[in-house]
This record gives C-alpha cells, sequence and structure tokens, in this order.
C-alpha cells in the first residue's frame, strides 16, 4: 500500500515537472506571440496606409515616365499623321488612336515606326539641314533624309559663310545658294567651327576705300567697302583706305559727323560722303590715323581699370561683350563734344534689389523660400521659379513653368576684376521620381544622386521614425483638381502609443513622444515636403492648414500641462496654450531669402536628366507592378516607422512598449529559472525511481508548481505589465517558495500538524491576495492611443479679396498663383496682353445646392424621392434595403464649387462634422470630398448592423441609415440644414469562399540561384489562406500566410497575406486556398475554397551579357558630336523580360537600350572625342541583374586629304592622296567651286583623269567629311607626259 | 501795293499750284505730258508688288509659314502652325515642318503668283499706253529667300519697241528687303532646340543677334508661341511648338 502510494506520488511529481516546464514555456510562448502580435499590427498599418499608395504612384509613373516601355500593356498606338494635321504622333490607347489619326493606328510606340524614325532632313535647295526630323515628314516635303537625327553627315556640316559685310554660320549649300541670289562671290569658311567665330569674323573682314569713278569736278568718288562688294561693284579697292586720304584725291572730308552704325557696336566718325571712317574718338587726329583704316584693339580705350565706361566722354570703343554700345546720348550719358549726338551707352542693368548686373548676365528670381529648409522642403503653393536676364539694358524675365515644373538654378563666377556674373538655366524639375524611389531598393542611394531630391526623415520616438524620398522643389499641385492628393496622403501615418497602469500610476511604455505636439509639427513637415500638402502658407503669405490630426495638438496649440484634464484633449491631459511659433516659421517661407538659389545640378546628372526624360523607366509595366509590390513589403519594413520599430527592437532586445513585451521580459527572468528546475526535479525523478521519492524532489516541484502558477496569475490577470521587474521577480519567488515548503512537507509525509506547509500555504494565500489586489488596483492595464495625421492637399484661403494682387510684386501672375490666392480666383485672358486674376463670385453667399447624380448611381441602385432636403438610396431589387458590408457607389452634383462633409449626426455644424480630434470613432463625421468641386462621387462600403446597434444574425431585421450632408461655397458660406441621404440596411451573410484577385510575383520566374521567394496573394474579402505542396483541404493545409483582415486594411486589390516559400528545387509548385469570415469562431460559418489555386515557381539561369559593341575600338567621324550605336547581347534570365541600360557616369544613371529579348542598342548621339567608358546593365523582372564594361575611342577627322604624289603617263593624270577622297580638277582658278570642277575618277586614294597638255589644271580634293583646304591643293601643268607642279 | 494785294496774290498762286498738283495726280497722262519718264521695268514691277509682298509675308509669319495651316494653335484668333509637336507628357516634339525655309518660299511663290503675273501684264500694258509695241510670251515668276532680301524673278520675256529703238528683256529681278530668311534661320534652330531637349533657352540668340528680340509666350497645356522679331525692319515670324510637357503636380 505504502509502496503504491510512493508510485502515486513519484508519478505526480513528475506530472508536475512536466506540466511546470511546459507552462513555463507556454507563457513564454504566449509573450513573444503577444509581442509579436503588435509588431506585425503595426507593420501592416504602415504598409496599408502608404504602400496602396505608392503602388499607385508607380503605376502612374510607369504611365508618364516609360510610355515607351509601356506600350505592350497600355497599347500606345501611333499615328503617322493625325486628324489635326500633326506628323508622328503617339496615343496612349487604340481607341484615342483610332478617334484622332487620319490614317492607320500602329500598335507600337513612335521609335518602331520606320516613316517616324528621326534623321536630318537636308534641303538641298536652300541648303538647310533640320535635326530630328521624322522621315515621312522630311520626305514629303522633298527633302533629302540622313538617317542621323544629330546631323552628323557630310551634307549638314556648318562653317561661316561670308557674305557683304555678314557672316552666318550655314551649311556649305546654303552659302552657294545665297551666292546665287546676291551674286556676291561665295566665301565659305570651313574651318570656322562655331557660330559665335563666325560672328566675329563678320566683322573683320578686308575694308578700304571703293573707288567708283569721277565727278564733274575731277575728283574720285568713293564709298568705304569690303573688298568683296567692291569688286562686285567694278570699282577700284584700296585696302586699308579711308576715302577722305587725301592720296585717293576723292571729294570726301574727313570726320563730319558721327554716329552709331547697324550691327556694329561702336561709334563712328563719317565723312562728308556719309563713308564711315574709324571709332570715334575725341583725339581726331589719332582716330582719323592719316587716312588709314585704324583696327578696333588700336582705338582709344573706352575701359579703365574695372570701369567699363571710365572714357565715356571721350572716346566711342564700346564694346558689346563689356556692356557698352553705342546709342543715342541721354542726359546723364554723353560725348564731352556736345555737338554729336551718340554714346557707347551701358547695357548694364539695375536688378530688383538695385544691384548692377552685366549686360548678359542672367538670375534666379523666387517668390519666396526655396529648396530645403533643415529638414522639410519650403516652396510655397502658387510659387514659381523665373530667371531674369539682362539685355542691352533691358531686364527680362521668363517663368520657368507654371507649377514649378522647372527650376532655375543659378551660379556665379568670380570675374578677374571683381564682382561676380551670374549664369541662371530653368532646368526641368526631376522632383516628382524623388517619390518613386521609395519604391525601389536602392531608394536613398537614388535620392541622394538626384539633385532634385532630398532625404526626408522623420523622427518621432524610438520606435516611429523613418526615411522618405522627398522633392527639394515639390512639383506644385492643380489647386482646383486635388490633383496630388495622393503624394500628400503619403504622410498620412498612424502611430500607436501605449501606456499601462502601474502601482504608482499610468506610464508610458512605447511612442509616448507620439502624442506630444511635435508629432504634428513633425508630420507635417513630411507632410509639406511632398508638394502643396498640410499646412502652409501660399506665396503672399496667407495660412491654411490642411492636415487632421487626432490625439495630438493641432500646430498652433501648443500644449502644456497645467491644468490636467481641461482642454480640447481631456482624455490625455492636454491643455491647450496657444504657441504660433512653428506656424510663423511656415509663414516666413512667403518672404524672400535673400541671396538664396537653386544649385546647378552637375553635368552629369544633367545629362541623364535633359533630353531623355521618358526613359527613366524599367522593364515592362507588368513585371514593374510586381517589382513595385515586392519592394513595398521591404520599404515598410526598412523605412516605416513599424519596421524601425521592429529593428530597432530586433538589435536592442529592449522592451517595445506593449503589455506582453514587458511580461515577456520580465517572464524571461522566470523562465531562465525553467531549465535548472526541469532538470532538478528530473534528476530527483532518477533518484527517486526507485522505491520512493526523495524530499528534495518535493521541494523542487513545489517550487516549480508556485513559481508557475504565480507566474500565469501574473500573465493571465495581466497585471505583469504594471510591475516592476523585481516586484515580479519577489512574487514570483514567493511563489516558488510557497510551493516549496508545500512540497517538502508533502514528499518527506511531515505531518499535518507541522508548521512547514502552513507557512507554505500563508505565503501562497498572501500572494494570491496581493496579486487580487492588483488587480483591483487595475494595475497592468493597457490603453493603446492610435495618433493620426492625415495629411490632405493644400488649400487656398476662402473667398477672392486677394485675386487681384495676382502679379503685384513684379512677376507675371499664372494659372497656378492665381489659384493660390483664394477659392474663387480665377485666371482669364491667358496667352493674351489681358492675362488676369478676377474673383468670380466676390458676393456668393449662398451654399451649394446638392442634387442626386444619376449617372454616378451604381447599377442596382436607385434614388427615391429626391427633394430639396435630401434622397433615399435604395436597392432596385427586393425589399430595397442594402446588404451590410457592401460596397456601393453615388453620386451628388452641386450647382457651384463647394466642398462637402457628412456626419452620421443630424443638425452639426459644418466644423464640427470632420474627424474626432479625441475619439476613434467613425461616426463623427467625414469630408466627402477634398477639393472644391462641381460632382463628387461617393465610395463607401455600408455600415455592419452590430454598428447600427442590431443584431447581424436575424436575418429579419432591417435598420435606417443616414448620411447628413452640408455643403460651403469658395467664400466659406455654409447651408444651415442638411441634406439627408437615407440608406435601408440589412444584414449581409458571406457564404462565398475567397477569390485570389492578385498575386506578386505575377510570373512563375525566379532569380537564378534563389533558395525562397516571397509571395503576397490579395483576396476579394477578408480571408486566412494556406498553403502545401499537395492539393488538401483548407484545414489540412499546413504551411499559413500571414494575413491583413483589418476591414480597413484593404489594398488596391483587396486583402493581402504574404507568405516565403522555399525553393529547393529548379521548379516548385505549391497550392493556396483560403478561408472567408476570419472573426467566425464558429467553423461552420467560415467558407474555404473547394479547389486549390496552383503557383509555380521556375528558378531562372543566370543573365550574362554576352557581348557588347563598340569596345576597344577606335571610331572616326567628320562631325563632332558623333554618333554610336551601343550594342549588346545577352543570353539567360527571362530573355523575353531583359532590358538593358548604359551607364556614361560609372553607374549612377543608366539610360535605357532599345529592345526586350537578347538584343539591345540604341544610338547616342552627342559623343566628343576621346576615350569613352561606358558601363552595361541588364536586368529582368525576376531580379537577374548582369554588368559589363566596354570603351572606345571617338576621333574627330578634320583634317583636308594631302596630295602626296602626282604623275602624268601621256594624257592621264594620277593624283594620290594620304587618305580616301574626292578630288576635281579645274582649269578656272585656284578657288573653284568643287562642285563646278571636273571630278576625277577614283574615290579611294588614287584619282585620275584625261588632260590636255601645256594647260594649267587647279586640284582641289576633299575627304568623305568633305574637309578641303579650301583652296586648290596644286596647280600644275601636264608638258609632255611630265607633270609640273607650279 | 497794299497788304491785301500782296495777300491776295499769294493765295491765287498757291491755289494755282495746289490745283496743277492734283490735276497732275487726277491724271497720270498729263504726268507724261509734263515730265515724260523712261520706265524703270524693275521699280515698276518692285513697286507692283512689294505691298503685295509684305502682305503675304505677314500672314504666313505670323502663322508659322502657312497660308492655310493644318496642326495649329489658335492664338488670338490667329492660327499659329506648330513647327514641332508632341502631343503627350514627358515627350520631346517630333518635327513637323523640316524645310521651312523652302516650304516658305514655296507658299510666298503660290500667294504671290497671280500678282506677280498681274504686275507684269501691268508692265505691258503701261509701255503699250506709252506709245510702245511690245510682244511678250507666257509669263512665270520664281520666288526665293536671301538673307536681307526676298528675290522675285519675273520670267516674262518681252521685246519693246517704240519708233527705232527695240529692248528685249528675258526676266526682271526685284529685290525687296526682309530680313525673314534670317528670322526663319532663327526659328530652324530654336526647333531642334525644342525637339532635342524639350524647350530652348532664347537669351543666347539675343545676345548673338543683337536686332532680334525672341518673345516665348507659355500657354495652357504646354504650348509655347515663339515670336521672332527683326526690331529694326520690325518684321516677324510667329510659331507653335509643344515639348516636353510636364503636368501639373503628380497627374494624380
Amino acid at each position: 500500500m505504502e509502496r503504491k502510494e510512493h508510485y502515486f506520488k513519484a508519478i505526480f511529481e513528475i506530472f508536475i515537472l512536466v506540466v511546470a516546464t511546459i507552462s513555463f514555456s507556454y507563457l513564454m510562448h504566449e509573450s513573444y506571440s503577444l509581442e509579436n502580435n503588435i509588431l506585425i499590427r503595426e507593420e501592416n498599418k504602415f504598409n496599408s496606409i502608404s504602400l496602396g499608395l505608392l503602388l499607385i504612384l508607380k503605376v502612374i509613373n510607369k504611365i508618364l515616365w516609360d510610355e515607351k516601355n509601356f506600350v505592350s500593356a497600355l497599347e500606345i498606338n501611333s499615328c503617322e499623321l493625325s486628324k489635326t494635321g500633326q506628323v508622328c504622333v503617339e496615343y496612349l490607347s487604340a481607341s484615342e488612336c483610332l478617334d484622332k489619326c487620319a490614317e492607320q493606328c500602329i500598335p507600337t510606340s513612335l521609335s518602331g515606326v520606320s516613316n517616324c524614325k528621326l534623321g536630318s532632313c537636308f534641303d538641298s535647295i536652300e541648303g538647310t539641314c533640320q535635326l530630328n526630323s521624322p522621315k515621312r515628314a522630311c520626305e514629303s516635303n522633298g527633302g533629302t533624309w540622313l538617317n542621323d537625327p544629330n546631323g552628323n553627315v557630310a551634307q549638314c556640316k556648318k562653317g561661316c559663310c561670308v557674305h557683304g559685310n555678314n557672316a552666318n554660320f550655314w551649311t556649305e549649300r546654303q552659302c552657294t545658294r545665297a551666292s546665287e541670289i546676291s551674286g556676291i562671290a561665295k566665301d565659305f569658311r570651313a574651318d570656322i567651327r562655331t557660330e559665335f567665330d563666325c560672328i566675329v569674323l563678320s566683322g573683320a573682314q578686308e575694308e578700304g576705300a571703293c573707288l567708283t569713278g569721277k565727278d564733274v569736278a575731277g575728283k574720285n568718288n568713293c564709298k568705304f567697302a569690303t573688298k568683296a562688294l567692291c569688286l562686285q561693284a567694278r570699282g577700284e579697292f584700296y585696302s586699308g583706305y579711308l576715302c577722305s586720304n587725301a592720296e585717293l584725291n576723292t571729294n570726301c572730308v574727313k570726320q563730319k559727323t558721327s554716329s552709331c552704325v547697324e550691327g556694329k557696336d561702336e561709334i563712328y566718325w563719317f565723312d562728308s560722303c556719309g563713308n564711315r571712317e574709324n571709332i570715334y574718338s575725341a583725339n581726331k587726329e589719332s582716330s582719323w590715323n592719316d587716312g588709314k583704316v585704324l583696327g578696333k584693339d588700336e582705338s582709344c580705350s573706352l575701359i579703365s581699370g574695372n570701369n567699363y565706361l571710365a572714357n565715356q566722354g571721350t572716346c566711342g570703343n564700346c564694346n558689346f561683350l563689356l556692356s557698352s554700345r553705342c546709342g543715342n546720348k541721354t542726359a546723364t550719358e554723353r560725348l564731352s563734344d556736345a555737338i554729336q549726338k551718340d554714346v557707347c551707352r551701358s547695357l548694364t542693368c539695375r536688378d530688383e534689389n538695385g544691384n548692377t548686373r552685366q549686360n548678359g548676365e542672367t538670375w534666379c528670381v523666387y517668390q519666396g523660400a526655396i529648396g530645403v529648409d533643415g529638414n522639410r522642403a519650403a516652396d510655397t503653393p502658387g510659387s514659381r521659379h523665373f530667371m531674369r536676364s539682362c539685355f542691352e539694358g533691358e531686364v527680362r524675365i521668363e517663368s520657368c513653368g507654371d507649377y514649378r515644373t522647372k527650376v532655375c538654378v543659378e551660379s556665379k563666377t568670380n570675374l578677374e576684376g571683381g564682382g561676380t556674373f551670374s549664369n541662371a538655366a530653368c532646368v526641368p524639375n526631376l522632383g516628382d521620381l524623388c517619390v518613386i524611389y521609395n519604391t525601389e531598393d536602392d531608394r536613398i542611394k537614388k535620392c541622394n544622386e538626384n539633385p532634385f531630391c532630398f532625404v526626408k526623415e522623420t523622427d518621432i520616438s524610438h520606435e516611429f521614425s523613418f526615411k522618405l524620398c522627398a522633392p527639394k522643389y515639390p512639383v506644385g499641385h492643380n489647386l482646383a483638381t486635388g490633383e496630388g492628393s495622393s503624394a500628400c496622403a503619403l504622410a498620412s501615418q498612424k502611430c500607436t502609443a501605449v501606456k499601462v497602469k502601474k502601482t504608482s500610476g499610468w506610464e508610458w511604455k512605447a511612442n509616448e513622444d507620439c502624442t506630444k505636439p511635435e508629432f504634428a509639427q513633425k508630420m507635417n513637415n513630411l507632410c509639406m515636403s511632398l508638394g502643396d500638402c498640410g499646412a502652409e502658407v501660399n506665396y503672399v503669405g496667407d495660412l491654411t492648414e490642411n492636415y487632421k490630426v487626432r490625439h495630438t495638438p493641432r500646430l498652433g496649440q501648443i500644449m502644456g500641462i497645467i491644468k490636467p484634464s481641461i482642454g480640447i484633449f481631456p482624455r490625455y491631459g492636454y491643455v491647450p496654450n496657444p504657441n504660433n511659433a512653428y506656424l510663423n516659421n511656415i509663414k516666413k517661407y512667403s518672404d524672400v531669402v535673400p541671396g538664396q538659389v537653386a544649385e546647378s545640378p552637375d553635368a552629369g546628372e544633367f545629362y541623364g536628366t535633359v533630353g531623355i526624360p521618358n526613359e527613366l523607366g524599367e522593364s515592362g509595366v507588368v513585371s514593374d507592378l510586381e517589382k513595385a509590390q515586392a519592394q513595398m513589403k521591404t520599404f515598410g519594413m526598412i523605412t516605416g516607422g513599424a519596421g524601425a520599430l521592429m529593428m530597432y527592437a530586433a538589435s536592442q532586445g529592449i522592451s517595445l512598449g506593449a503589455l506582453s513585451v514587458t511580461g515577456a521580459t520580465e517572464l524571461t527572468t522566470a523562465t531562465l529559472a525553467a531549465p535548472s528546475v526541469s532538470v532538478g526535479g528530473a534528476q530527483g525523478v532518477a533518484q527517486t525511481v526507485g522505491p520512493q521519492l526523495s524530499a528534495a524532489g518535493g521541494v523542487i516541484a513545489g517550487a516549480a508548481i508556485g513559481a508557475g502558477v504565480t507566474s500565469w496569475l501574473i500573465s493571465a490577470t495581466g497585471i505583469g505589465a504594471g510591475m516592476s521587474r523585481d516586484f515580479a521577480n519577489a512574487l514570483i519567488i514567493a511563489g516558488a517558495i510557497g510551493g516549496a515548503l508545500i512540497g517538502t512537507a508533502t514528499s518527506a509525509t511531515i505531518t499535518a500538524g507541522s508548521t512547514v506547509p502552513v507557512v507554505g500555504w500563508v505565503i501562497v494565500v498572501i500572494v494570491l491576495v496581493v496579486i487580487v489586489i492588483l488587480k483591483l488596483m487595475g494595475v497592468g492595464k493597457v490603453k493603446e492611443i492610435h495618433v493620426n495625421f492625415r495629411c490632405l492637399p493644400w488649400e487656398p484661403p476662402r473667398g477672392g479679396d486677394k485675386c487681384e494682387i495676382c502679379g503685384d510684386d513684379g512677376l507675371p501672375c499664372s494659372e497656378y498663383a492665381c489659384s493660390a490666392l483664394g477659392q474663387t480666383c480665377k485666371f482669364v485672358n491667358e496667352g493674351t496682353s489681358q492675362e488676369k486674376c478676377i474673383n468670380i463670385a466676390p458676393n456668393d453667399i449662398s451654399p451649394p445646392i446638392i442634387t442626386p447624380w444619376q449617372e454616378e448611381l451604381q447599377d442596382g441602385l436607385v434614388y427615391q424621392n429626391p427633394s430639396d432636403l435630401g434622397v433615399n438610396i435604395r436597392s432596385s431589387s427586393g425589399d430595397g434595403c442594402i446588404a451590410a458590408y457592401s460596397q456601393i457607389k453615388f453620386g451628388l452634383l452641386l450647382d457651384k464649387y463647394g466642398k462637402c462633409r457628412y456626419s452620421t449626426t443630424p443638425n452639426k455644424p459644418y466644423e464640427e462634422m470632420t474627424w474626432s480630434e479625441t475619439e476613434d470613432v467613425a461616426d463623427v463625421g467625414e469630408d466627402l470630398n477634398i477639393v472644391f468641386q462641381k460632382n463628387m462621387t461617393v465610395n463607401m462600403r455600408m455600415p455592419s448592423m452590430e454598428m447600427l446597434g442590431l443584431p447581424s444574425y436575424d436575418p429579419n431585421k432591417q435598420a435606417d441609415y443616414t448620411m447628413y450632408v452640408k455643403c460651403e461655397n469658395g467664400n466659406g458660406y455654409v447651408a444651415n440644414r442638411d441634406y439627408a441621404i437615407k440608406f435601408c440596411i440589412k444584414p449581409g451573410e458571406d457564404l462565398t469562399a475567397p477569390a485570389i484577385t492578385k498575386r506578386n510575383p505575377a510570373g512563375e520566374y525566379v532569380k537564378a540561384g534563389a533558395s525562397e521567394q516571397n509571395l503576397s496573394i490579395w483576396t476579394n474579402k477578408p480571408s486566412n489562406c494556406k498553403w502545401d505542396n499537395a492539393n488538401k483541404d483548407y484545414s489540412a493545409m499546413l504551411n499559413n500566410f500571414t494575413c491583413a483582415n483589418g476591414f480597413d486594411e484593404q489594398e488596391l486589390f483587396g486583402w493581402r497575406c504574404d507568405g516565403t516559400i522555399p525553393l529547393p528545387k529548379d521548379e516548385t509548385t505549391i497550392n493556396v486556398r483560403c478561408e472567408n469570415n476570419p472573426w467566425q469562431n464558429d467553423s461552420t460559418k467560415r467558407f474555404s475554397n473547394s479547389e486549390s489555386t496552383p503557383i509555380k515557381f521556375k528558378k531562372t539561369t543566370p543573365l550574362v551579357i554576352d557581348s557588347a559593341s563598340p569596345d576597344d575600338e577606335t571610331l572616326v567621324f567628320g562631325v563632332e558630336p558623333a554618333s554610336v550605336e551601343v550594342e549588346a547581347e545577352t543570353s539567360g534570365g527571362i530573355s523575353s523580360d531583359t532590358m538593358c541600360g548604359v551607364s556614361f557616369d560609372n553607374g549612377r544613371f543608366f539610360e535605357p537600350l532599345e529592345g526586350y529579348g537578347n538584343s539591345h542598342s540604341k544610338v547616342f548621339e552627342s559623343f566628343s572625342s576621346g576615350k569613352k567608358f561606358l558601363m552595361l546593365k541588364c536586368d529582368d523582372s525576376a531580379g537577374n541583374i548582369a554588368f559589363r564594361n566596354i570603351s572606345f575611342e571617338v576621333n574627330i577627322d578634320r583634317k583636308a586629304p594631302e596630295v602626296t604624289r602626282i604623275y602624268a603617263d601621256g594624257s592621264a593624270l594620277t593624283i594620290k592622296t594620304d587618305e580616301n577622297a574626292d578630288c576635281a580638277l579645274s582649269m578656272d582658278k585656284c578657288d573653284f567651286a568643287f562642285e563646278n570642277g571636273t571630278l576625277m575618277s577614283g574615290d579611294e586614294l588614287a584619282h585620275t583623269s584625261s588632260v590636255e597638255m601645256n594647260k594649267i589644271y587647279y586640284v582641289m580634293c576633299k575627304d568623305d567629311w568633305d574637309n578641303s583646304k579650301g583652296t586648290c591643293n596644286k596647280k600644275i601643268k601636264v608638258i609632255g607626259g611630265i607633270t609640273q607642279q607650279l | 501795293m497794299d497788304k491785301k494785294g500782296q495777300i491776295a496774290i499769294f493765295v491765287i498762286v498757291a491755289l494755282v499750284i495746289v490745283g496743277v498738283i492734283l490735276v497732275i495726280f487726277a491724271y497720270p497722262q498729263i504726268k507724261n505730258i509734263v515730265a515724260p519718264s523712261e520706265i524703270s521695268p524693275s521699280q515698276y514691277l518692285k513697286d507692283c508688288i512689294s505691298p503685295e509682298v509684305k502682305g503675304a509675308v505677314d500672314i504666313l509669319a505670323k502663322q508659322g509659314g502657312d497660308e492655310n495651316p493644318v496642326g495649329y494653335i489658335n492664338y488670338l484668333n490667329v492660327k499659329v502652325k506648330y513647327l514641332c509637336y508632341a502631343s503627350g507628357y514627358y515627350k520631346t516634339c517630333s518635327i513637323q515642318q523640316p524645310m521651312l525655309l523652302s516650304h516658305f518660299s514655296d507658299e510666298l511663290e503660290r500667294i504671290l503668283t497671280p500678282k506677280i503675273n498681274t504686275c507684269a501684264r501691268n508692265l505691258i500694258a503701261e509701255y503699250e499706253r506709252r506709245g510702245f509695241s511690245v510682244s511678250s510670251s507666257a509669263i512665270s515668276s520664281n520666288v526665293s529667300l536671301g538673307s536681307g532680301n526676298i528675290k522675285i524673278e519675273f520670267i516674262a520675256p518681252m521685246t519693246i519697241t517704240q519708233a527705232e529703238t527695240t529692248r528685249t528683256f528675258d526676266k526682271f529681278d526685284v529685290s525687296i528687303e526682309s530680313g525673314i530668311y534670317d528670322l526663319l534661320s532663327i526659328a530652324t534652330s530654336i526647333v531642334d532646340y525644342e525637339a532635342t531637349y524639350g524647350d530652348s533657352e532664347t537669351t543666347l540668340y539675343m545676345q548673338y543677334y543683337p536686332n532680334l528680340k525672341i518673345e516665348k509666350i507659355k500657354l495652357e497645356d504646354g504650348v509655347k508661341i515663339y515670336k521672332l522679331t527683326d526690331v529694326v525692319t520690325n518684321e516677324s515670324f510667329a510659331f507653335a511648338t509643344r515639348s516636353l510637357v510636364w503636368p501639373a503636380g503628380y497627374g494624380l
């Protein structure tokens, strides 16, 4: 019997030990599970809010930035001739093309249409060359289309054509044509390569006196002219002579008057015959120069030191490049000789600050602060960048694009003599790429590389901090249409702050800073950095606050803990203590910051951003969507507040602030003891499994039970979170001691009257009492405060009082600037000289009238009983009630622009029909539209019956649900009564299994060598999903997806589930099933798929660039810049999806090559001479990537061919050249026109022609690039079969 | 003679002079009798065609080089032709009129041809009215643009005979001063920039060519009107482009 009893005790102790160990493990598990739950929930919240938006942005980005690559997905069509007469036009859809194209639509982008290929169009008559011409446009006009859009062909090569007094930078044919028309001999200088040099040449022609007969008195008639004009007039030319030179015996008297000369900068003397003489100087003799031409450099000097007009009174040697030019004298600018009417006038300007600007100087003007101020973008709504220029004494202004689509950048050059010279330019604002970068893996790198982006850090608490790429100069939004609202919404974030009740009172555990005033400020900094969003001032300093914040003070109400429990946030003890310092700092942005300019981006980046704007995208849109979605997960984890929280927790191993986390930490202490307890227990068992258990075994088992039960009670009652670690340890130890004493008594069969078990029981009771008291005190209670910030599009101020000040700052008004001044401001007469910003509703005090919008009503619904007071919306079937949870759509029309809000409570003031700043309830009210509109579409989900206070399980129940709507007009006048939209709601029951609406990745191919693949699926309703390698019932499947099932966690494609799939083989197929109604505890009310959705993964082979060209070779061209075709051949990866790009700046920016598949190429047209190093990068949608470097050298042939040998064989003349060339003979003169000569046969090194004996021939050769000496190479005579060079 | 008499004489003399002038202008043939002069056929044709040329150039120049443009923007009730056009966003434009100079001169010739014929016939009639015998053959013409002028060739072979004097002409060249060639050249260059970079920097042109004034008028939806003016001759040339258009905001 006793033996039996021992066995029983032994078995009981073993049981206790095992149970204790398991219970410890369970408690640990529970603790960590709770921690993880919180983390996952945070992460998903962030994703659901932001990442869907990023996805949309990514899609839009593809549409806008990657039209060319978007072809296959969105059916871009090209049209050679539109109905409105445009040549080579692209349309985004086939239907648009069919509607607008006069000819057949071609389902590809323009680059794929041979007739729209760009080249140079050469006009063989006029000699002009139009670059970038579509083939069809050129040929249909009778031009010669040359396959090089950059004019890198001989026909388009320009030089300086000197004709008469002018010199123009033309093609040779153009020069010939001008000569034919004017009759002036052609003078083409092929060696002059720039337009500037040519213009300079026009002032440096040989000039002199031209005698054209005698007058009645026998004096010579004289005209001062160029040699060419003189000879054309058959005059007698005296180079370098003035007509007043006594040697010429003319009737012209020197220096009778002075005046300006058209096309020249300087003041000149004129003789009595009206001939121009030398540059004016008060020192007449030195100016006359003994009747000889005096060069500009030898003439008087206008300059002295840094003063460009030092000798303005005595010298007429004006210099356009140094800001002076001949003009009429003024009160302050005149020659000392009062008779003379002209003077070297200053071409400098006074800028808006009264500073002197040199002629030709350009500088930026802004309408307020620009760029990044500290950690936020400062450009204000309505403001633009402008470029001013000084042009011949006049300040001109140019807008850098409405909506800040261009940024004015400026650089300054220090002048040798002191001072600076500003150069400004309006460059495309690539700021909208910044937001898109946030979907990329290397977003921070890209962000730092783009000069128009900055990394916006939002650091609110340890657990809620993240980085986003934001634009430095945010592109303005269309304030009338609400464009940009999605961009603003990126800054809409929710932070969950957690506090726990301690014995000493409530204490913050996580994200306390999210509840502080700085939360709204820091979130608004992000909000306003994304564009015209949030609380901002317009460019004239009017502030509007366009954000909503819950559980945190608004921006103008910095709170202090002065009188707790008073004020608008009584629940959290805030008191309004208005302090507008933050808002005042924002208001300052409407003031111009002296000296502030946007920095000029460096040339490398500029190369990539200008001129090739439509090729910045990546591969096909479908794969990119998937990629974006895949990246979103990463994005959320790394940059999101939750992601930061997770990483921080992982690295630090510290408490994250929730009850469960605290519990976990403290339970860890207890857990640490568990193994030893278990081991001890095991040892005890080993020792006692024989005849009987030892007393030590009872002690250990009792201690384990006591500690375990105490721990469990602490956890189960939830008080652990409110206890200090030491206190919790003490309680557990007390429980263990109590258990040990009882266990000792039990195992050692101590008599019932012994004090040992009594003490044990007393201790246990005390522990229990303490736990109960703490529970009753509420210790360990947790409060989660969801602090929300909603970033809304910026709104102009109500009314239109300030419309007419648009342009008063001296900068032209625009649609954007006007619309920022007031809700009722409208820009009229655009494009005319009468552009104005007017107030279109100055006296409008009547609020908008609401009517139902029939066209927007969802099928299956009807409007009933519409009146001024409201309308009923009913289902067209059954009893007219609409099922709970169902998504419906309807529309409202307004008779004027208005903004509306709704509430579920009648007769609420308009101001209160909005987000509750203190409550997490949905029925307080909300905006129906966020910008002023005349119509609005409402998409909403019917509330549940539970929300309306009725049981949803009763199918016969019905409930009325009413939305009370009020609208305001542009002047802020609101209707004084509600417009009621009434619904009848009935319970909805979902009996159908979920459907998978989307998966990512969509394709089956995965990266070469991948060991696992992240998979996301979206379902059409909240669901739980599982997967398995075998095709099983849902309940039998082994692997769970992590699913976001919150009602508000719906994303673009539904509710998302994530999982990681191991890929042990080259091909893996999994089966997926999902089950609806995850909130139903009753499994009979959950419905799962009866069939699995198979998803296959197939590993690809590595992507390799097999060949690339040109590589390690020298390319020769005749004209700079040269056009080079870069080609690459690839293998492996997803061949149909591979795209390649080439980088000219060592991988910072890649410009895409054309073509999917294995062959990729593109002609680049801007190569200068020299060694080139290029980096090729190819990738596919599976994530395979390959690089290759290539290099080559570009040589420009500017050298004319040399004649190396001349010999004759009888009458056959042979000429040899040192390079391939064409040669021509002429018997006329050395500088004959090549096309007028006799072309010799042979276009390589040898050239032959028959010649006559004893005649002089001039030989002229030119190479493939039309390089020639300009005159003949040789002058020869063939005598008796022997050539003689003359 | 008293003052009144002197004044009366002066008034009568003045009236006679004015009357003679009026009669001469009212009856040109009298002018020939009073001051018979040799006709300068080139000058005659130039006087005849010049106003027409100016009018035609004005029409073409303000419409981008076409009398009846297709592919245009209506700006202040004028159809301004797109010389470079892109329909969507973020795309540089495609050249719409590659050979602008040739096209302009072709258009000009087409407009002027009827008037050229009329002027040539009027010249013949004028000679005949002055008593010359004129034999002529078919009239044709050729209009070409040059730097600083428009050259019109009246190919109107004619033989003019009076008494024993016979003069034979094959054609008459008329040169009319115009800066349109240079404006078109600048326009071509601007269009190059628009097609390549999506915009042009006009300041530099004006720095290089001080007589040139360039106005760039930005209209809605990215349309730009360029107006190039020769400040000396006051001629101008306008055209439209739409290139590298950026929508407001993010297009969302």
